[in-house]
């Protein structure tokens, strides 16, 4: 058995602000403020630690649903290549063996594509599908945000307490995938 | 996966600058940027390395003798490295002893990365007009302390009362009604001053000044921060494509040429905490001339906002919107153009997304600063950016938009202010 990583994580916290931030000298503000930022980093790692998996796996399938809607509004501007690789990706959630890293490559290449598939149908000619591209990715990126948000509110950056949920709860709202479905109602 | 930004090839370097042609110094410092990547971020953070270096440059600009004393790093800011020490020196004649002074160099990569000669010229340009640190040498080469570098005096004052918090880089400081009524109407009239200040007679060589009833200013400054995102993003995020394309497709020809102040917000001012006056503005490395609007747009964003004892939002921790703007209008006899101005609270996002989630993490990813674990947390800024963002293209008339068209629906800006 090994020490679970949020103990390890809370002694470090513990020794950053008792031991290491009281002994550094009071006019090395740089220090002193690198400090504060290095134990709020290790605290917002700590409550991130539980949900990093599952929060990359959740983005793999909004990716892929992404990828599927784009299709659909235009399966033309979509190469078999990127479809294929939405296919694919969102097999890996429910594999057991799939690495974070594994994930994280995923989501960075369907991300990829999306950008580069944005960037195409803003450039269309027809200004239905101009428009329609941009209402699903706004849609795509309410839920994708929330989920970001969700992840950093301990940095206490954010201002729009209303919609700013716990982590938990925005990985388990259901609505992540309903891009299509809402585009057809 | 293999990213071409980690290592980017001459070829691609070139195909970028081609693609987003900009100002020949916001090309030169980017491009440098680029083609040191792949060196190491070496330890010259030493002092008695910027010691030497310093005192090298001082000697190059002065005949008579000089000591340096008490260099030691100074806190605040992540973009540039800060040492403040004491110089004995002859200023036109006049023996001063014990004047402090700030050095500020350019890390390997920063959130921002600009041509030190750019801020140096603007300093010069407008002391007499705007308090600012007065600016006396500028290394604008790296040739005596091995990256740019620019000496500056040391201004006394603040960034927050001395009871008040704030997160990194002066964000979310908070102001009591005293202070915001002393405050911001220096706050606003020094604004204003920026944007009507007739700077001819200026050496401004290191810009490419725009020209009224073109879109030269908005081209480049898309293209600048389009090249930015290109350049360093981590990953990809389409709503700043987008936002891109409206930018591109919406912007107006300049009505007006300001110098604008590029980063006007709280924070980067300094007070006198007893008389609560203004004593110097801060960070101009991001000035450049072209549409007032966007210093409007920037110093109004949500994420500058901190609400006051009711909970209203006041931006810039100092004026409801609506005062906000009125206020300005009547300090510079300059109208604000509505749509103008919800165009370059677009661009404002944009662009902050660009810094935090591209730049910024990008130089924490490759060790390139001594702030690196700053801009890692700054980072977190970046998700809210994007939903303030997301927010505003959904609610401006996006069919219209996309089309070309003009805007027929007006847009509720209050609506856009955060529930605080």
């Amino acid at each position: 058995m090994q020490p679970s990583i949020d103990l390890r994580l809370r002694a470090m916290i513990k020794a950053m602000k008792e031991s290491i931030a009281p002994a550094i000298d009071p006019s090395n503000q740089t220090a002193l403020e690198q400090a504060k930022v290095v134990a709020g980093s290790l605290d917002l790692i700590r409550q991130q630690i539980d949900y990093v998996h599952w929060f990359e796996a959740v983005d793999v399938l909004a990716h892929a649903a992404l990828i599927e809607a784009l299709t659909e509004v235009d399966a033309n501007s979509v190469s078999a290549t990127i479809q294929a690789d939405a296919a694919d990706a969102k097999t890996l959630p429910a594999r057991w063996q799939c690495s974070l890293a594994t994930l994280r490559d995923a989501n960075n290449a369907l991300r990829e594509s999306i950008a580069g598939l944005t960037a195409d149908f803003a450039a269309c000619e027809d200004p239905d599908i101009r428009s329609r591209v941009a209402g699903i990715i706004i849609r795509h990126e309410e839920d994708q945000l929330r989920r970001e948000r969700a992840f950093v509110a301990p940095t206490g950056f954010d201002v729009f307490p209303e919609s700013l949920l716990p982590l938990e709860k925005v990985l388990e709202i259901p609505g992540q995938f309903s891009i299509k479905a809402e585009r057809h109602s | 996966m293999i990213d071409i930004r980690n290592s980017p090839p001459a070829d691609w370097i070139t195909s970028i600058r081609a693609r987003f042609p900009t100002e020949r110094t916001v090309d030169s410092a980017l491009t440098r940027k680029l083609e040191q990547r792949t060196c190491p971020s070496e330890d010259w953070t030493r002092e008695r390395d910027i010691a030497t270096g310093l005192r090298d440059l001082i000697s190059r600009q002065t005949p008579d003798p000089f000591t340096i004393r008490g260099l030691r790093p100074l806190s605040g800011g992540a973009s540039k490295e800060q040492y403040v020490f004491e110089l004995d020196w002859t200023y036109h004649g006049e023996r001063r002893t014990g004047e402090r002074m700030v050095l500020a160099r350019d890390p390997v990569e920063s959130i921002v990365t600009t041509e030190r000669t750019r801020e140096f010229q603007l300093l010069k340009a407008v002391k007499s007009d705007i308090p600012v640190p007065p600016p006396y040498w500028e290394d604008g080469a790296g040739a005596h302390l091995g990256r740019p570098s620019i000496v500056c005096g040391f201004v006394e004052g603040v960034q927050k009362p001395p009871t008040g918090t704030s997160n990194v880089t002066g964000i979310g400081v908070q102001f009591d009604a005293e202070h915001r009524a002393a405050l911001g109407p220096q706050f606003i009239d020094y604004l204003a001053r920026i944007h009507t200040l007739d700077v001819q007679g200026a050496d401004l060589s290191s810009f490419d000044i725009p020209s009224v009833g073109t879109t030269e200013d908005i081209d480049r400054q898309i293209n600048w921060w389009a090249r930015v995102w290109e350049e360093d993003r981590l990953e990809a995020v389409p709503l700043m494509n987008l936002a891109e394309q409206w930018l591109r497709r919406n912007r107006k020809p300049l009505d007006f040429v300001s110098l604008v102040h590029g980063d006007y917000r709280t924070g980067n001012f300094l007070f006198d905490p007893v008389s609560k006056r203004i004593t110097t503005i801060l960070d101009w490395e991001l000035g450049f001339f072209g549409d007032r609007h966007f210093d409007l747009a920037w110093a109004t964003m949500p994420l500058f906002c901190t609400p006051d004892e009711s909970g209203a939002p006041l931006c810039s921790s100092l004026y409801a919107l609506d005062d906000f703007l009125r206020n300005y209008e009547r300090a510079s006899g300059m109208p604000i153009d509505e749509e103008r101005f919800e165009y370059y609270r677009i661009f404002a996002h944009w662009r902050a997304i660009a810094m935090t989630l591209g730049a910024g993490l990008r130089a924490a990813d490759g060790s390139k600063t001594h702030q690196d674990v700053v801009l890692a947390w700054f980072g977190g800024i970046s998700y809210p950016f994007l939903e303030s963002l997301r927010q505003i293209l959904g609610n401006v008339h996006f069919v219209s938009s996309v089309n070309g068209q003009p805007e027929e629906d007006s847009v509720e800006i209050d609506s856009m202010l955060p529930k605080t």
